[in-house]
């Protein structure tokens, strides 16, 4: 380096990164050619409990069972998804695609369709799989409450949720996470059957939520939405139910109504091209398989979305699909998703026009 | 600092070193990859996806929400702007005068929180002004008030908050410039019979306000671009920064109108700029407060 001349160096660094640029799209960080065996495989692990929970039930098995090392990976939103693909860079080989994303018109050019000669759809509960997506455990959005706000009343259903006189306080919903799933609730309260959804009427939505508008904290993640509901500022929220049962055995005054829940499966995807796409395959046909996919419920309150596997008995009164005999919706059905996808930049919009009004 | 304007003066003797104009090569590369060609990409896929035209741009001037969001941007940080402006420049002048250790606690007290995590911070003033947060209990607790004061989710606390964040942009700025006035001219201002309020403001005030404009355009121009703090702090039901308005249709992939949004905010700061640098000679201005006037 000493006897390089300053500009030979610089032409050599020019040569360096003009080579770097145009063979960049080449290949990925954890891309390994298609072929050759795949000794990792980097896997979306969204963190907290669940994540923790996720490594001890799917990740560190699989090892143990396959000798692939499975690397954390970063959230991905349907964005980046779709950046990552364009961009040929394949940093994460098993991604969180949202359902709408997951469907046959918008996933054909973004995702590998799942391999369901290797993953057994036959095991695997209704609405929680699509062409592009496999839902890995089920969750839901439900309603938790204070339980020493009300005087010993008990809210019920979405349409209390919509009675600040009986229950007064503000309310936190994910306006800044799910919209769709905010018009859901919505719906529900002014009276709509939960098989009447779709189309989705976004206006008779917005003028319901219009009524407790002044009431409403919205939030962006699952914690903000738990802190709210925990700290006391708000005495009812749309939340992830696993959230609210976490929070009550933690022992704060909160509960669950299950009524009029909101049913999501977790879909795994492979992004288009993904080198370790046949791998990636065979970690979600191990994940969603009979004998592992119950395990996770020994951990978190996620129910598995294989209906042959076995969830944890003691924390089954805590999970979505014990209460699927109460009025619930399937967000990730095909009939509700595909709506959505075809229809999610109007209702976006109409959702943020009428909330900064 | 003593080495710095002989460096850059040697251009200007006609310097027979040409050789160290080459040493700006690796920056200027850098700055072309990773600043230049992404914003000009930016720029273009505004015009071009999904279609050719101007039909982003007419998305989002059809789109209230959309145009809110850029107003109550452009309002929050101008008057974020303001107060900053305000305490910074009684904070810089206690600094000016101070005894030398006083001084030196002082301006460590504006440096070292920047030097915190933001994100933490905006959490801690979460902490502070919820419902249940410290302020409220502590005056509760004191019978000062029966029902709990609305402070987090109101635009008080968006500007709480990012005063927080940006006022030392404008301390440092000012204290640089009032460090170069000489106290003999307000003392001869009151030998020639000016009290001290026309001293000031006649003398010494005037001297100062390169330091003002300077960090004024500083914290405007980071102001425009804040996300965390009208997120956690705001009322995100009225109040919605840009960049918030923005993240929605990124996360759906939708870069063109993402683009456009962010090539709006561009022309907006570069208009202010251009403004600022019309009326207030900016490359003066910024070369006195961080050059170290003398």
């Amino acid at each position: 380096m000493k006897r390089a001349k300053g500009v030979d160096g610089l032409v050599a660094l020019l040569v360096a990164v003009v080579t770097a640029a145009a063979c960049g799209g080449g290949t990925g960080s954890s891309a390994s050619t298609p072929g050759t065996t795949t000794k990792s495989l980097v896997v979306v692990n969204t963190g907290g409990d669940w994540g923790a929970c996720q490594r001890k039930s799917f990740f560190d098995p699989f090892t143990a069972k396959t000798g692939i090392a499975i690397v954390d990976g970063p959230f991905l939103t349907d964005g980046q998804i779709k950046a990552m693909v364009q961009s040929k860079q394949y940093n994460v080989d098993v991604v969180y695609p949202s359902a709408n994303l997951a469907l046959p018109s918008a996933g054909k050019n973004v995702l590998e369709p799942v391999d369901y000669q290797v993953v057994n759809k036959a095991e695997l509960a209704a609405g929680t799989y699509t062409t592009y997506g496999t839902s890995i455990d089920i969750y839901a959005w439900a309603m938790g409450y204070r339980t020493d706000k009300f005087g010993g009343q008990t809210p019920k259903t979405w349409a209390d949720f919509f009675d600040t006189k009986r229950f007064p306080g503000k309310r936190a919903m994910p306006g800044d996470n799910d919209v769709p799933a905010v018009l859901y609730a919505a719906l529900l309260a002014d009276g709509v059957a939960p098989d009447k959804l779709v189309p989705l009427d976004v206006n008779r939505a917005l003028k319901k939520l219009s009524t407790i508008k002044s009431n409403i904290v919205w939030y962006a993640t699952g914690s903000q939405g738990q802190d709210l509901l925990k700290s006391g500022e708000v005495t009812m929220g749309q939340e992830y139910a696993n959230r609210v049962t976490s929070l009550r055995d933690a022992g704060s005054p909160v509960d669950i109504s299950w009524d009029g829940q909101v049913v999501a499966g977790d879909l795994m995807g492979v992004p288009k091209g993904d080198p370790n796409a046949a791998a990636a395959m065979k970690f979600i046909a191990f994940v969603t398989s009979k004998d592992v996919n119950g395990t996770f419920s020994y951990c978190a309150a996620g129910a598995p979305s294989n209906v042959k596997s076995t969830a944890n008995p003691k924390i089954a009164k805590d999970l979505p699909t014990t209460h699927l005999n109460q009025t619930h919706i399937v967000e990730t059905s095909e009939a509700l998703a595909e709506y959505v996808a075809a229809h999610l930049d109007s209702i976006t919009t109409s959702f943020n026009n009428w909330r900064s009004g | 600092m003593a080495l710095t304007p002989r460096i850059s003066g040697s251009r200007r003797r006609g310097g027979s070193q040409p050789r160290w104009g080459l040493l700006v090569f690796p920056a200027a590369l850098f700055m072309f990859f990773f600043f230049a060609w992404p914003l000009g990409q930016m720029i273009f896929r505004s015009f071009t996806d999904p279609a050719t035209g101007l039909d982003n741009y007419a998305r989002f001037a059809q789109t209230p929400s959309g145009v809110r969001s850029l107003l109550e941007t452009l309002a929050m940080s101008a008057a974020v702007t303001l107060i900053c402006a305000v305490v910074g420049y009684v904070y810089a002048y206690a600094i000016r005068f101070a005894s030398p250790r006083v001084a030196a606690l002082l301006l460590l007290a504006v440096i070292f929180p920047a030097g915190v995590n933001l994100l933490v911070r905006t959490f801690a003033l979460q902490v502070v002004l919820r419902d249940t947060g410290i302020v409220n209990q502590f005056l509760m607790r004191l019978h000062l008030i029966s029902e709990h004061l609305t402070l987090i989710r109101t635009e008080f606390a968006v500007a709480l908050g990012m005063t927080c964040m940006l006022v030392p942009y404008m301390v440092l700025p000012i204290y640089s410039v009032m460090r170069g006035i000489n106290p003999d001219y307000v003392q001869a201002a009151a030998g020639l019979g000016a009290r001290p309020v026309i001293a000031f403001a006649r003398v010494f005030l005037p001297m100062s306000l390169p330091g003002l404009y300077a960090g004024s355009l500083i914290v405007f121009v980071a102001g425009l671009g804040f996300y965390v703090v009208p997120q956690l702090l705001g009322d995100n039901a009225g109040g919605r920064f840009l960049s918030q308005y923005t993240a929605d249709y990124m996360a759906q992939a939708e870069w063109g109108y993402g683009s456009a949004i962010g090539t709006i905010l561009l022309l907006v700061t570069l208009t202010t700029l251009a403004i600022a640098a019309r009326v207030l000679k900016v490359g003066e201005i910024l070369r006195m407060s961080f050059g170290g006037a003398r």
